[in-house]
């Protein structure tokens, strides 16, 4: 039987991260996926011939520069761009923008309140702060096991003396972001509905909660956790590959080859082999059996366990642990090809935030019904929609002149209470968003020379992702942390042995590209006993 | 809705806040009232300008410009030395309208105020001016910034950056109005020994009676000005403040009358080194606001920032009472100081060591042509103040090498340079 | 000082049962004490009223669920008159089908409780269980004082207090509590339960009050906290005479150290003199002396309207903006000529509280309605027949009907005085299906809204739960960081409402509370 020091399952971004972590530590990988190319959700994709953009994911986003260096990216061809934070246009045609820098930005908010303007650098102040206090969090498993007799317990009591030892008001501060809904924390700092709304919809992408549930707050550090978050005074900034995710995939399958790990395409894994909560090894879709010390998983969590094991090899209670992990739809996804620049009447020409992307949103109100629409599963109505244009930052996503646009339509149920989405519902939502589209871009109707629009149940069938939950397990904070991928066991190790995930599903998720696959080959590597 | 009936150019609507009287008391107290309208969006508007642009760039030898609060300001009109030659030696004339001012009134505008800063302004009597700072509820220092009372009710604070979201917290309770009246103002500011002759020469009758911190009104040019004695040189010095149209006439008159005098017009430069000269710490480059301190180690109470803050205790409830009254004794951790550091010719300095520690950041330098010397302020850990050994490191670029350089630092008692002029009544005529 | 002004030695504002409370606690000690209550009647919460004469039934909270036993011996509420028509009043979960579950208070009914929920008994023991242990680390917590803020060593022994209580119970007690501070009630009730009937009751507890639904973040934690809550008390008690027994009982306390009860004595102002509060002006002009002022109205109220902003920092000021969510809770009360009997229900159960919540969904429907400014058309509630166990509230032979509904919007749409009748005729209606006949055997009936019961009883908001339930406003950081310990800035005011540490509910905690954090300032001088 073939055998190799680790198995990757899945050739997503994480799953390459972690490969490629461990290939350079000198351990013999194999990376097998059942697609004919790598990258799962972030596989390169034409929409048409010479339009490029990811299928499934909005594209923007970078691997934190930490992880870029560790596995010397850039030697493989990889750039990054700095975009401005984006723009939101509102239905009235105003619009907010945000910009890196400071100066600039607070002049932004001062068209809407000079008193906001002021009230930024106070909000800055508390995002970065929070973002710092986070990062050593998303590094490394959120929960080390302590060994000994009476380590748990120490361990415990010197997390309560680390609490005690923040002055009050600190520990109010970060209860309260931790506790408040999106709009009423930005209350107690805007008073501008639109400056809000700017900051509440850049939160609320990808996540499934509403601007009014609780614990939302939390989501408003997000943009701030990259290492350069408002490095200048202003907004953060908005990271993308050169080339799209596709460009960060082809560099990962560049360093893992570099380090003599292997990648195997159209090898779909439909069993692992295990024996007593232990791992040995994976039995292909060819019945062929290959056999390693490690096995990682880039599938959800769901996938993971319940499609790979046979449900009575695993622990007691794992079947039903796994089954509570929500999973949910919340987006779709909207992909268009247009043969001329699209054009912004609303935005003052030249406005550089528009590369880092364009939010079609309401104010706060407005948010919170689309998401009781989501609840209801109800077809959106008014959604928020994020759009990204790649290709006016990076023209090597489309041929000369022309342009790829990535829309994410957020508050799309996987099903709707009516039954399964039928082919009008699915017209209705592509109409519905060229619609939004064309109110800020007139003529943008008649440059579309191709439209797909994804459910979250096509991205369920055709990649395998539960419910169609790009986030890999819904992020509320009971499915965040020390709790992802589930309770009390958050990391990327699992309850069988040499069983690790390293999708999104693991902690920190979705909250630090690649973060989980770094994390996860960092457990193996410990494991295994380092270097190699 | 379509483009073609959407609003193009959209203003935020701001309600009507028709004009309340601040002395009414039946008004409806709406501290929201701005007499600006608000600004164009970035990316559609030039270059920002102060109500002195016009006048100031007519002076300009050297076409340099910096950005000051967002404003365009002639960095250097003819030549720093020449400029601080002037001075200290006879006037300079500066543009320094990028200030922010806000006018507070209304029936509690005291009590208002009083809550606002930590020090007793009870009896601050009208056309007086007084230094004061802003703390927040753990008693770290929001900015500082200079306070007149321009009339009964009426008060107009000054200060290097904007305050507005703290002053508008900070009026419920108080029938009180705030308005940012920065740009409707042109400030000038008229500093060296020779200043009072200046404005005498310009029409002021008995200017060496007004004492220092009073304010006055007066004609000058035929425009009604401000005048106050203040100023951040460490010298004789007057502020002029005067509506944005009549600014310029009041420059002209000044350059006019004052030219023959020795008097020269300088930009920000000198500006920035008189009040490193005069041992004066500049709000968001010295220190920070605690609303603007990432980490919060770089928040300072008001002790680490002056050498004797006023901080009126028993004065009442203000912001920052209840912590400032607990870590009374406490001294703090880090502290902002005047160093002069060895070096005959101008170098940037920023960090400072002792043992191969960074102890301290220089965050203002320069070269003092009085001293002969480089100075700074900066801000340094408490117990290595008195350290005798603190070395400040520099790069010494030659052509495309770069050399580090290490100079003794001396950490100064006071200011380096504060002359008793400033402070004497009469304000002297002659030097 | 002006002299003249009658003198007290302390003086509490509002007399609803927090206040009376810590006056009856205070009047111990801290000689001569008087309460200020702005309307004609003690209480607050804990009131009688009479529907119509002869019919008397609890004006809002109808049962007891967490009034300590300390507080009741301590101020020998038995001897000034307290009773209780009934002890360990069971909860039932009303079925549409008449196949009621009764939530099992000890072994025999378990087995009940089994039978007719198979698949879910022993998930129930098991949640009972854990929600207990759970409870049981904080429950002690909540009966004392919390944390002086400016010693980290008392916050330290404070946390480690609860990790070794926590520990107790195992390693991952801790962990597991951690773990509800952020999870919906809805998704714990989905991932353990079967049954939509148990799981409509075990989030109703949950989330009443809080005007969010079964599925918004946090509402596990509450569960958790109101089972704390309990434990401070000694078992779901009914009060005889009603609710203003609770009330009678402690005036009677107050009165017997001779402290001063007065009525219709609005305060508009504390007047404070060199940092210290002096006393208390009324809205006749009246101003009375005293060194210490205790008020149980709202902080907002408190501190922004009777002492002012201006004698508060900015910040203090600015967080008391984060007032309690507006209240979601109405109450109807009806006297019926007949005894309401509901189909299928056992006649031993009809005096327990019988809870109209269906299902996760009809509560969540429940909670989006009101949030639309609507309300479900078929409320959920909780009803009691107080009249069975005690038969002093209503003509023999009659009976009064005791109803909390539930998600019931602040404001309306379309405005209260419109939507009363609709809405009275909802509730009567989804009873009636429950007990046929009601209906018809309605002789009278009464009606607070959530803004009757703000305006009436001057509980912020109407609501007397634990709906203001939030994380960053527990402990010392109730209501807000700067007024933690029922201390304010100005020397000699505290505070003593459901505002402030543990929260709402009948408890009488933060009025006894209160008192303790007087006497620790004293004994710190």
């Amino acid at each position: 039987m073939e055998r190799h020091d680790a198995i990757v399952i899945g050739a997503g971004l994480n799953g390459l991260v972690a490969a490629a972590y461990m290939a350079r530590a000198g351990f013999d990988v194999l990376v097998l996926d059942r697609a004919s190319a790598p990258g799962g959700v972030s596989a390169a994709h034409e929409i048409a011939p010479g339009f490029r953009l990811p299928r499934y994911t909005l594209g923007s986003g970078g691997l934190p520069p930490r992880i870029a260096a560790d596995l010397g990216l850039a030697e493989h061809g990889l750039r990054f761009i700095r975009a401005e934070g984006g723009v939101s246009i509102f239905p009235d045609g105003s619009y907010h923008a945000s910009y890196r820098d400071g100066a600039v930005h607070r002049r932004e908010i001062a068209r809407f309140s000079r008193r906001d303007a002021d009230a930024f650098t106070h909000y800055r102040r508390d995002m970065l702060r929070a973002a710092r206090g986070l990062a050593p969090l998303l590094s490394g498993p959120a929960r080390v096991r302590a060994k000994g007799l009476f380590a748990g317990l120490r361990a415990r009591l010197s997390f309560a003396d680390r609490i005690a030892s923040i002055a009050p008001d600190d520990l109010n501060d970060m209860l309260r972001l931790w506790a408040l809904p999106m709009s009423e924390y930005l209350d107690t700092y805007f008073e501008s509905d639109a400056v809000k709304a700017h900051l509440a919809s850049a939160a609320l992408i990808g996540g499934t909660l509403g601007p009014c549930s609780p614990t939302g707050a939390s989501r408003l550090v997000g943009p701030w956790l990259s290492e350069t978050g408002g490095a200048m005074g202003g907004a953060p900034d908005t990271l993308m590959p050169y080339g799209g995710p596709a460009a960060l995939v082809d560099a990962l399958t560049g360093v893992l080859d570099a380090n003599g790990g292997r990648l195997r395409l159209e090898a779909e894994v439909t069993d692992i082999l295990s024996k007593d909560a232990k791992v040995r090894g994976v039995v292909l879709a060819n019945g062929e059996e290959i056999g390693a010390d490690a096995i990682l998983s880039g599938l959800d969590v769901k996938r993971s366990f319940l499609s790979l094991f046979r449900w009575k090899d695993l622990p007691e209670g794992l079947v039903e642990r796994v089954g509570r992990v929500r999973m949910k739809g919340v987006a779709a996804k909207v992909n268009i090809a247009l043969d001329a620049i699209p054009e912004f009447p609303y935005l003052p020409e030249g406005c550089p935030s528009l590369g880092g992307g364009l939010r079609l949103t309401g104010h706060i109100p407005a948010m919170e019904r689309a998401f009781s629409d989501w609840r209801d599963r109800m077809p959106p109505r008014d959604p928020l929609i994020d759009v990204l244009i790649p290709s006016l930052v990076d023209p090597s996503l489309a041929p000369p002149g022309k342009h790829v646009l990535s829309a994410l339509v957020q508050f799309v149920p996987e099903t709707l209470h009516e039954g399964a989405w039928s082919d009008d519902r699915r017209d209705a939502l592509r109409d519905l968003v060229t619609a939004r589209l064309a109110e800020v871009s007139p003529g943008i109707e008649t440059r579309i020379l191709a439209c797909e629009v994804l459910l979250p149940d096509d991205i369920e069938n055709e990649i395998g992702l539960t419910g169609g939950d790009l986030a890999y397990g819904e992020t509320t904070l009971d499915q965040m942390f020390m709790n992802r991928p589930f309770p009390g066991h958050g990391g990327a190790s699992t309850p069988l042995r040499n069983f690790y995930l390293c999708s999104p599903s693991a902690h920190p998720g979705p909250l630090v590209m690649g973060g989980s696959g770094a994390n996860a080959a960092a457990e193996v590597i410990a494991a295994l006993g380092g270097r190699r | 809705m379509t483009p073609d009936t959407a609003p193009r150019k959209e203003e935020p609507t701001e309600p009507n806040r028709a004009d309340i009287d601040p002395q009414d008391e039946q008004a409806p107290v709406d501290p929201a009232l701005f007499e600006e309208k608000p600004a164009a969006p970035p990316f559609e508007r030039t270059v920002l300008t102060t109500p002195l642009h016009l006048v100031t760039s007519l002076e300009s030898r050297t076409n340099r410009w910096t950005d000051w609060n967002g404003y365009t300001v002639p960095e250097v009109l003819t030549g720093l030395e020449d400029e601080y030659r002037a001075l200290r030696g006879a006037a300079a004339l500066m543009d320094v309208s990028p200030l922010v001012k806000y006018r507070i009134a209304g029936r509690d505008a005291l009590a208002f105020l009083q809550r606002l800063v930590t020090r007793d302004i009870e009896n601050l009597g009208v056309h007086r001016a007084v230094h004061v700072v802003l703390c927040e509820s753990r008693g770290l220092v929001l900015g500082d910034g200079l306070l007149f009372r321009l009339g009964d009710d009426e008060y107009r604070l000054v200060t290097e950056e904007t305050h507005l979201a703290w002053l508008m917290d900070s009026t419920e309770g108080f029938r009180v109005r705030i308005e940012d009246v920065s740009a409707t103002l042109g400030t000038l500011s008229l500093q060296g020994p020779l200043s009072a002759f200046v404005l005498m020469h310009a029409g002021i009758g008995d200017i060496a009676s007004l004492a220092p911190s009073a304010a006055r009104w007066v004609t000058i040019a035929g425009m009604p000005v401000y005048l106050s004695r203040t100023g951040a040189s460490g010298d004789l010095g007057y502020e002029l403040w005067s509506d944005a149209e009549d600014a310029p006439h009041v420059w002209r008159w000044l350059v006019e009358c004052g030219g023959p005098l020795g008097l020269r017009a300088a930009g920000f430069s000198l500006r920035e080194l008189a009040r490193l000269e005069a041992g004066l710490p500049r709000a968001g480059t010295d220190y920070l606001s605690a609303f603007a301190a990432i980490d919060a180690r770089d928040a300072l109470p008001p002790a680490a920032i002056w050498a004797s803050p006023v901080i009126d205790l028993d004065k009442g409830v203000f912001n920052g009472r209840v912590a400032l009254r607990r870590r009374a004794d406490e001294p703090p951790a880090r502290r902002i100081v005047s160093l002069a550091i060895e070096g005959l010719e101008p170098l940037r300095f920023s960090a400072l060591s002792l043992e191969g520690r960074i102890v301290g950041t220089a965050t203002s330098t320069g070269f003092s042509p009085a001293l002969g010397t480089n100075i700074a302020i900066a801000v340094i850990d408490s117990e290595v103040a008195a350290a005798g050994a603190l070395l400040a490191a520099a790069e010494r670029r030659d052509g495309l090498s770069v050399r580090e350089t290490l100079a003794s630092v001396r950490v100064l008692a006071g200011p380096a340079r504060s002359h008793p002029r400033r402070l004497a009544v009469p304000a002297p005529l002659r030097p | 000082m002006v002299t003249g002004g009658t003198k007290y030695d302390a003086i509490v504002i509002g007399a609803g049962h927090n206040g009376l409370v810590a006056a009856a606690r205070l009047a111990r000690t801290h000689g001569r004490v008087l309460v200020l209550e702005a309307g004609d009647r003690i209480g607050g919460a804990a009131a009688t009223s009479e529907i119509v004469p002869d019919y008397r039934a609890p004006a809002v909270a109808h049962l007891l669920e967490g009034f300590p036993r300390r507080i009741e011996r301590e101020l020998k509420l038995a001897r000034h008159g307290l009773r209780y028509a009934a002890r360990d009043v069971p909860t039932v979960a009303l079925d549409r089908d008449g196949a009621h579950i009764a939530l099992p208070r000890n072994r025999r009914e378990y087995a009940a409780f089994s039978k007719r929920l198979p698949k879910d008994a022993e998930a129930y023991r098991e949640r009972v269980a854990l929600l207990r242990a759970q409870a049981d680390i904080i429950a002690p917590l909540l009966g004392e004082l919390p944390p002086r803020r400016d010693d980290p060593n008392v916050l330290k022994r404070f946390l480690r207090r609860a990790v070794l209580r926590a520990e107790w119970q195992g390693r991952s007690a801790l962990r597991k509590l951690m773990h509800t501070l952020p999870e919906s009630i809805g998704d714990r009730l989905d991932a353990e339960f079967e049954s939509q009937l148990l799981k409509g009751v075990l989030a109703f507890d949950a989330t009443l009050g809080g005007g969010e639904g079964p599925y918004a973040p946090g509402t596990s934690f509450r569960a958790v906290w109101r089972e704390a809550i309990r434990m401070q008390g000694q078992g779901v008690r009914q009060p005889l005479g009603g609710m203003g027994a609770l009330a009678d009982a402690l005036a009677a306390a107050v009165e017997a150290q001779r402290g001063e009860i007065r009525l219709g004595a609005r305060a508009v102002r504390i007047l404070v003199e060199n940092d210290a509060v002096a006393g208390v002006e009324l809205s006749d002009g009246a101003v009375l002396y005293a060194p210490l002022v205790v008020s149980a109205l709202n902080p907002r109220v408190t501190m922004l309207g009777l002492l002012g902003a201006a004698r508060l920092e900015t910040e203090a000021a600015l967080e008391l903006r984060y007032a309690a969510p507006a209240g979601s809770t109405a109450k109807i009360n009806l006297a019926l000529e007949t005894t309401p009997v509901f189909s299928g229900l056992a006649p031993d159960l009809h005096g327990a509280r019988l809870v109209v919540a269906p299902s996760l969904h009809e509560l969540d429907e429940a909670a989006t309605e009101c949030r639309n400014g609507g309300f479900a058309s078929e409320p959920v509630m909780e009803i009691l027949v107080p009249s069975l166990a005690d038969a002093s509230l209503a003509p023999e032979g009659h009976h009064i009907l005791s109803i909390i509904v539930h998600n019931v919007p602040f404001e309306v749409e379309g405005g209260w005085e419109a939507k009363r009748e609709t809405f009275v005729q909802k509730v009567v209606r989804t009873v009636d299906a429950y007990a046929p006949g009601t209906a018809d055997a309605m002789i009278a009936g009464e009606i607070l809204t959530p803004p009757d019961i703000e305006r009436k009883y001057g509980l912020a908001g109407g609501d007397w739960h634990q709906g203001d339930l939030r994380l960053d406003r527990l402990f010392g950081f109730r209501p807000s960081p700067a007024f933690g310990r029922y201390e304010t800035p100005a020397r000699g005011l505290y505070l003593c409402g459901a505002g402030s540490h543990p929260g709402g509910g009948i408890t009488g905690l933060p009025g006894w509370l209160a008192v303790e954090a007087i006497g620790a300032a004293k004994g710190g001088e």
